[in-house]
């Protein structure tokens, strides 16, 4: 830890101390900090020290005490603080802490999938049949940012299926020029609407979790490597109160890391009758919707809408008022069946629906569905997909 | 297709400068020009009205039909279909519950015990002392939920561990929450010891979907914590037979598991859960699979739903040198062997570990062919350990089930010994082998009739992908009025050659009439169920060449006996 770092922070934080003004409230005390630590350039973790009966208890996001990400945590501390600290490591539990960071836009992988892109027009998607791109293919497969991980492994379904127009959209995306900035968020309200396990270029996928802001209205997106190991990723569905967030700011799908948070299993009715509130109610509100979110971020924009159907046919066919259905995806068929499976007993009075655009046409892929519980009557969240 | 879509499809060409024209950019602008095409090519989605749904073809790919009464039993009767919530033969269903598929036996168990509480005290004790005997795992829950509505056993011990999974839903249904309010520091489910898991695993399905939920929380959790991890894998090995609907998204989650064992363990678990989209979730799991050995676990886990593409493979696994990868294919190909891999997993036995043998033992059992009769009995006189023996007896008795089915009943060991091959066999193996069928129609016509059958035999084993020395020796049986015998072989001739058999008149009449002879008598006997299979598998033949009174003799016993039984 250098020391000048060290020189900043203390002096920011007596800075920072001397403008909030001496407190008025109660007998204050700090029982928890998270620190966010760069171990290496790229590599980010997160180390929560809760302070228990004078014992600070210091952990990473996998649970570990003893991880390099730990000691540097540890080390900034110790450098920090006037006077010696006793920092043992101790058998509890690890704290509470979000999944991974957002993904960052850095340029170098975002220059991968640009390459990628300028490579699928050179040499066509004949060419990249061949073999042409495998090159750049290759570079992008091993990009370490989920985004351009997710948008290679939609590139190369769009190459295998020889979907010009889902080519062109994602290579369209990442050759015009974005600004996706990080801010924090403060006192969130979260609904879990939908969970799902996506293909990514990492080995094992992706993990995304859809999270509603009952608030906004707007729907987040927090999403980790599948083959990490984050600490809990709790139930289906669940609300989360958020004590502070950073979102990065893609303009067609935001996408969150909760810092501080609980998280509770009770779905409130409001919630739900919330999420009906917010729904779609016609197709062309609801293809609307997606086509503002793909305008505004084409490369890595998978948009997440809430339909609301009038009524149902048999076929699978959910229609609005107008009797327009909305096209489900043959992409998982996993998820359409298990919706017919419930349908089959219990009639989903709301769908909660990934686009999934396929040669040019609407398409979607059903998440998690809404449906009335027999017994009860109370609404409660399905969750389809896998 | 646009010219803007060829071009994306060919790449850049000759005519770049006329697009980029068009386009409005500079010809020399690679990245404006790129952008310019992508912009006209990627436009708003169209709105189509679509069709309905259909679920892809490859989910259809269910167990053929062309095989006997298991094939064709349907859990649930429908228009024209044999369903088992009609049958009401108590000793049909029996075999069922010790020879039919998970799902046949599952349903199977539930007509019994409805058929049993409306029977006197007699049969419902028979039911009870036939499903005593029963050891099933998959079945554990049902048998007894079965026997206990026969009233026959005291099954206190049952009804208590009911009354304790109850108390203890309740209890976690109250400490869920408190354990997301902070107030408990450890997951009430990671806090139970391995037997009350066991117990509530089992029991799942009168779970509350908050206990559900919570639970499929915890096996998502990938939380390095050592308490977790165990807890997590002890809960999927609990729930692996309850086949609830609830958990099947988490499961199908978990196939994508970065931990061999949890993919593994949720594939077991999916496979029991008898609906479409779990089906769907292994498909897709074994289309990504790359490891031999998972893709037969997989592949075992797709037979359990009827899916017969992995078939192939699996066969193909058998014959591996990895021998764990051809222990998995063992223990996968059971549900959907066929009579054709009967062979293959006699020859493995004995070949390998105590754990291939118990493997092709199950499989042998699963496939019910009337060879493997002689083969386990050869197998439980040697001295293997008593699981081997269990495993034995429980074939055994599987196996006898399934011929009871076939109307193969009471059939000597000594009709069905050769085994069988589609190897090709040389031109003067089949030529002697021919002679051989000759010389012995002769004999047998003179009356000798034994001498005849030890040639046929010799004839076979010379020639084993050869299906006139079967015919003829179900000819000789038939002509001693052993139906039943003569059904084994006559099926031995179909499985080898079905073609040959049902262009040769001779054959094809002799099978047909063995067929309906042998559905007389079973039908006389009651059996009415087994009769109506055995029709329709000798109608499921190509019977042109089977003279018009047999042919309609046949159509008319099936059509008496559906009449009688109302469907």
């Amino acid at each position: 830890m250098s020391a000048s770092s060290l020189r900043a922070w203390r002096a920011a934080l007596a800075s920072l101390a001397r403008d909030a003004g001496p407190l008025r409230v109660g007998e204050p005390s700090v029982t928890r900090l998270v620190l966010d630590v760069e171990v290496e350039p790229g590599v980010r973790a997160l180390v929560t020290l809760s302070l228990h009966d004078g014992t600070i208890v210091a952990v990473d996001e996998r649970g570990e005490q003893g991880s390099s990400a730990v000691r540097a945590a540890l080390g900034w501390l110790e450098g920090l603080a006037d006077r010696e600290a006793s920092i043992v490591r101790s058998d509890r539990p690890a704290a509470r802490t979000s999944l991974a960071p957002p993904a960052s836009s850095s340029a170098r992988t975002h220059d991968v999938a640009r390459e990628t892109a300028l490579s699928l027009v050179r040499s066509g998607l004949a060419g990249a049949r061949r073999g042409a791109m495998d090159d750049a293919l290759r570079r992008a497969r091993a990009a370490t940012d989920l985004r351009v991980a997710r948008w290679t492994a939609r590139f190369e379904a769009a190459i295998a299926v020889e979907d010009v127009h889902l080519l062109a959209q994602l290579a369209r995306g990442v050759l015009q020029p974005t600004s996706a900035p990080i801010a924090s968020r403060v006192d969130l309200r979260l609904l879990e609407i939908a969970r799902e396990h996506v293909d990514g270029g990492v080995p094992r996928g992706i993990v995304r979790r859809h999270l509603l802001d009952l608030a906004s209205g707007v729907i987040f997106v927090e999403e980790h490597d599948a083959s990490s190991v984050p600490g809990s990723i709790g139930p289906m569905p669940r609300t989360l109160e958020v004590g502070l967030a950073e979102v990065l700011e893609d303009p067609g799908q935001p996408v969150l890391r909760a810092l501080q948070y609980t998280t509770s299993p009770v779905v409130a009715p409001e919630a739900i009758a919330r999420m009906t509130e917010l729904a779609a109610r016609d197709r062309d509100t609801l293809a609307g919707r997606v086509e503002a979110q793909l305008r505004a971020s084409p490369a890595f924009a998978e948009p997440i809408v809430l339909f609301s159907p009038a009524r149902w046919e048999p076929g699978l066919r959910a229609l609005d008022a107008d009797d327009r259905a909305v096209p489900l995806s043959d992409e998982e068929p996993a998820a359409c069946l298990r919706l017919a499976e419930i349908a089959a007993d219990r009639t989903p009075s709301l769908l909660v629906l990934r686009a999934a655009p396929r040669r040019g046409v609407h398409a979607f892929v059903p998440l998690s569905c809404v449906v009335e519980d027999a017994s009860t009557g109370a609404a409660s969240i399905v969750r389809l997909r896998g | 297709m646009t010219d803007l879509e060829r071009r994306l499809r060919e790449g850049t060409g000759a005519d770049d400068a006329e697009i980029a024209r068009a386009l409005s950019v500079p010809a020399n602008d690679e990245l404006g020009f790129a952008r310019a095409l992508l912009t006209a090519i990627a436009r708003d989605p169209r709105r189509e009205d679509p069709g309905p749904w259909k679920a892809p073809e490859e989910l259809a790919a269910r167990a053929p039909v062309e095989g006997g009464f298991l094939h064709r039993l349907h859990v649930a009767s429908g228009e024209g279909e044999r369903g088992i919530d009609r049958i009401g033969d108590v000793q049909t269903l029996l075999a069922v519950v010790r020879g039919g598929s998970l799902r046949q036996r599952r349903a199977a168990l539930g007509r019994l015990a409805v058929l049993g509480e409306e029977s006197e005290h007699a049969i419902r004790t028979r039911i009870d002392d036939a499903l005593a005997s029963l050891r099933d795992e998959d079945l554990a829950l049902d048998l007894g939920r079965a026997r206990a509505r026969l009233g026959i056993a005291d099954l206190a011990e049952l009804a208590a561990e009911d009354a304790l999974a109850t108390e203890t839903f309740s209890r976690l249904e109250a400490e869920i929450p408190r354990y997301y309010e902070g107030e408990l520091e450890r997951d009430p489910l990671c806090v139970l010891d391995a037997e009350t898991r066991a117990l509530l695993g089992s029991r799942l399905r009168s779970a509350s979907d908050r206990v559900v939920a919570h639970l499929t929380a915890l096996l998502e959790a990938s939380s390095a914590a050592d308490d977790v991890r165990g807890a997590r894998a002890a809960w999927l090995a609990a729930i692996r037979t309850v086949g609830d609907p609830r958990l099947g998204a988490t499961l199908g989650a978990l196939l994508g598991s970065s931990e061999r064992s949890v993919s593994l363990d949720a594939a077991r678990a999916l496979g029991r859960i008898d609906t479409a989209s779990a089906h769907a979730s292994l498909a897709e799991a074994f289309r990504r699979s790359n490891t031999p050995a998972d893709r037969a676990v997989l592949g075992g886990m797709l037979g359990l739903h009827g899916d017969v593409t992995v078939l192939p493979e699996l066969r193909e696994t058998m014959r591996a040198e990895d021998p764990r990868a051809r222990l998995a294919a063992v223990e996968a190909i059971g549900p959907i062997a066929t009579s054709e891999d009967f062979e293959p997993l006699a020859s493995l036995l004995g070949t390998g570990s105590l754990a291939l043998d118990r493997a092709l033992v199950r499989s042998l059992g699963w496939l019910g062919d009337a060879r493997a009769v002689r083969l386990l009995r050869g197998l439980r006189t040697t001295d293997r350990g008593p699981a081997l023996a269990v495993d034995i007896d429980d074939a055994l008795r599987a196996v006898r089930a399934q011929m009871e089915l076939r109307g193969e009943r009471d059939v000597p060991e000594g009709a069905i010994t050769p085994v069988i091959s589609r190897a090709a066999s040389p031109w003067w193996a089949r030529t002697i082998a021919a002679l051989h069928v000759a010389i012995a129609e002769l004999e047998a016509r003179i009356g000798m009739q034994a001498r005849a059958l030890r040639r046929l035999d010799r004839a076979i084993v010379r020639a084993r992908d050869l299906a006139s020395p079967w015919v003829a020796k179900g000819r000789i049986f038939e002509a001693r009025g052993s139906s039943a015998e003569a059904l084994v072989v006559f099926r031995r001739a179909i499985e080898i050659d079905r073609a040959f058999v049902e262009r040769t008149p001779h054959a094809v009449r002799a099978v047909a009439r063995a067929f309906l002879r042998r559905a007389e008598a079973t039908s006389r006997e009651g059996r009415r169920d087994v009769a109506q299979g055995l029709l329709d598998e000798a109608l499921s033949l190509d019977l042109g060449r089977v003279p018009l009174p047999l042919r309609q003799a046949l159509s008319r016993e099936r059509e008496k006996l559906a009449h009688e039984e109302g469907t």
